[in-house]
């Protein structure tokens, strides 16, 4: 039953061509960051103050090879990441931005992906609760859902930023980086789920009334069971294109954050960061059009691809709201 | 009616209260402050400290937090937003000087944004499917997905190289504005105006239109224009005349929420164009820890949003007849 339903649904979304083609560039550019993850992590802050500062984009080798590591042993791919160093061109530390975007993309989809999990462990949990509760409980839970709506969220992200980012230092023996990005993570994350809550919410009330829930009552089934064995799996639609709309959104969110200076920290890059420094370099130096262009291009590429793919997984969950649906 | 109304305002005072609460707990538990800046560092240690604690007291910030939240509160209830910490203005005249500039560009957006969502949603919902609804459906949601905030560094960066000397980047208006003539002067905003008005319009123009496809296509469906189609009216008249008029009830809902947004501005837009609007007053003030202005800020984004949800809900039962709110809370939400 379950498998019909999910292969019509892929049927659905395959004929969607915009979904297809969003995630055909999104495992594209996710496995060719993989690929180059080993060396990114480890190249991605080597400078060349010599030869590359702001160098154009070019095939040739810039930076000679023993500049990046020496340690590391000299595979095959190795020695191809190094020819392809310079093809995005240098920052204005000599940075080969190539490493730096495939670094930096996989921060933004994690920041992301982090955002998604939280929305929908506690959007869904909180959401279902505050219904099946209803009464009292249901309006104080929607009350402090409304009161994280209404707060300064460039506060809220400074706030926790200096809470969580000492303790979190020594949690993780001084990395610093991780602990940056983790409170990335919390800060998107904390927001993201209010949708989602509200959401979910309403679905449950307006499910709860079903007569089969009514039924699975009345033949003895408990408050937790109903909820997960009946009313959980009419919820995995929305559940799945919402998740799938935080995604961008927590994205950009992180982007906007990187430029305003309170996001993720350099050296670690992430793509609002590269496309911050790129704004900096173009606005005192013009003409280094690939430090923006870059950037901006792979950050507008992840987004238009993710929201393809989100709008496709609506129409192809929920066929009902194909009229109404904005987006 | 009343009753429903009385039952909401009810039921945002503890949001209200809460959003404060949290405000006033994040400012002030968040590290710096705002009095340090002010010491002059070649003072004498001992003096420096004395300065800091007269300059505490002054501003009541020696009280513990509870006894600073009572008396902002009991300030707020007759309106009185108090002194702007880092230039002692009263915090009030900061806002009104900012607001002008935000809400006159949200207005234009909004004004150019519906100008154009409105005939291209018609003309996508009239044939769904369509080439033109295709077309400018993926043409409007790319557009949706690139952030305004790489537009505006491409427009800039755009004015700087090519260069086009006449379009200002910066500011709301020219040095020498106050000497020029009102023709000069409304010159200059325009000028000015520009690429902002864009960055703001473009993602609102996006969302607009799909809005008014979607309202459209949805009251496209229903009997009374089958009736008029097989009435035998024009295709253009049962558009325009039956089924346009019903596509404003959701409109209201998407103003209601909107008007929060519009006076609460962007902070990243107003950074980076140097806009004197209440954004960068909001961020400006964060990094300041200028407690009054920020507190006054949030009051106000908070009041909007409950004031902007209840007048859509109240309008929505105003315009269409068939929706009652009886029943108290019930049917809240």
């Amino acid at each position: 039953m379950i498998d019909t339903r999910n292969s019509l649904a892929w049927r659905r979304f395959r004929r969607n061509r915009a979904a297809c083609l969003g995630l055909v560039v999104m495992v594209g550019l996710l496995l060719m960051s993989a690929l180059a993850f080993p060396f990114s992590s480890r190249w991605s802050n080597v400078q060349d103050l010599q030869g590359a500062v702001r160098a154009a984009p070019t095939l040739r080798v810039v930076t000679p090879y023993d500049a990046y590591e020496r340690a590391l042993p000299d595979s095959l791919l190795g020695a191809g990441m190094h020819r392809v160093a310079g093809l995005a061109g240098y920052d204005d530390l000599g940075r080969s931005l190539l490493f730096r975007l495939c670094l930096g993309w996989l921060v933004s989809l994690g920041v992301g992906l982090g955002a998604a999990v939280m929305a929908v462990v506690i959007g869904v949990s909180w959401g279902a609760t505050a219904a099946m509760a209803g009464g009292r409980v249901d309006a104080a839970m929607m009350r402090i859902v409304d009161i994280l709506y209404g707060l300064p969220y460039v506060l809220f992200v400074i706030l926790l930023k200096v809470v969580l980012e000492p303790p979190l230092r020594t949690v993780l023996h001084g990395q610093g980086h991780l602990a940056n990005v983790i409170i990335v993570f919390v800060a998107i994350g904390a927001v993201s789920w209010l949708t989602m809550a509200r959401v979910i919410r309403g679905q449950v009330l307006s499910l709860r009334s079903r007569p089969f829930v009514e039924a699975a009552y009345a033949s003895g089934v408990g408050r937790m069971r109903v909820m997960w064995r009946h009313l959980l799996p009419n919820l995995v639609g929305p559940i799945a294109v919402y998740a799938t709309l935080v995604i961008p959104q927590a994205i950009l969110q992180e982007s906007f954050l990187s430029f305003l200076g309170i996001g993720v920290v350099p050296p670690t890059p992430s793509l609002g960061l590269l496309a911050t420094d790129g704004v900096q370099a173009v606005n005192s130096f013009v003409g280094f059009w690939w430090l923006i262009a870059f950037p901006c291009g792979i950050l507008v590429l992840t987004l238009l691809a993710l929201n393809f793919i989100g709008d496709g997984l609506r129409d192809a969950l929920d066929p009902r709201t194909d009229a109404v649906a904005i987006f | 009616m009343l009753q429903y109304i009385i039952n909401r305002m009810l039921l945002a005072v503890p949001t209200f209260l809460g959003i404060t609460v949290v405000t006033f707990l994040m400012i002030h538990l968040a590290p710096g402050d705002p009095l340090r800046g002010m010491i002059d560092e070649s003072m004498p240690a001992e003096t420096s400290e004395h300065t800091y604690e007269l300059l505490q007291k002054h501003f009541g910030l020696d009280q513990p937090l509870h006894v600073q939240y009572a008396s902002w509160l009991k300030r707020i209830v007759t309106l009185d937003f108090g002194r702007s910490i880092s230039d002692h203005r009263p915090v009030w005249d900061k806002i009104r000087e900012r607001l002008p500039w935000t809400v006159g560009v949200a207005a234009l957006s909004m004004f150019f944004g519906f100008l154009l969502a409105v005939p291209i949603g018609v003309r996508s919902a009239v044939r769904p499917n369509g080439w033109f609804d295709s077309i400018s459906g993926t043409t409007l949601y790319a557009l949706y997905s690139v952030p305004s905030y790489v537009t505006a560094m491409v427009l800039i960066v755009l004015v700087v190289t090519l260069p086009i000397d006449w379009i200002p980047i910066r500011g709301a208006y020219s040095d020498g504005f106050d000497g020029l003539s009102l023709w000069g002067k409304v010159l200059d905003l325009c000028k000015h105006l520009l690429l902002i008005t864009i960055c703001f319009t473009y993602p609102a123009l996006a969302f607009q239109s799909r809005f008014v496809r979607g309202n459209l296509l949805e009251v496209l469906r229903q009997d009374y224009v089958r009736t008029a189609r097989a009435k035998g009216l024009a295709e253009r008249h049962v558009v325009r005349r039956h089924a346009m008029r019903n596509t404003l009830i959701p409109l209201v809902t998407y103003l209601g929420m909107l008007f929060p947004t519009v006076i609460s501005g962007s902070a990243i837009l107003e950074v980076m164009f140097a806009w004197p609007g209440i954004g960068r007053l909001m961020f400006d003030s964060i990094l300041q820890r200028d407690y009054p202005t920020v507190m006054a800020l949030s009051v106000i984004t908070a009041v909007l949003v409950q004031v902007g949800t209840l007048l859509a809900d109240v309008s929505y039962a105003w315009i269409d007849p068939r929706i009652r709110y009886g029943g108290g809370l019930n049917h809240v939400d």
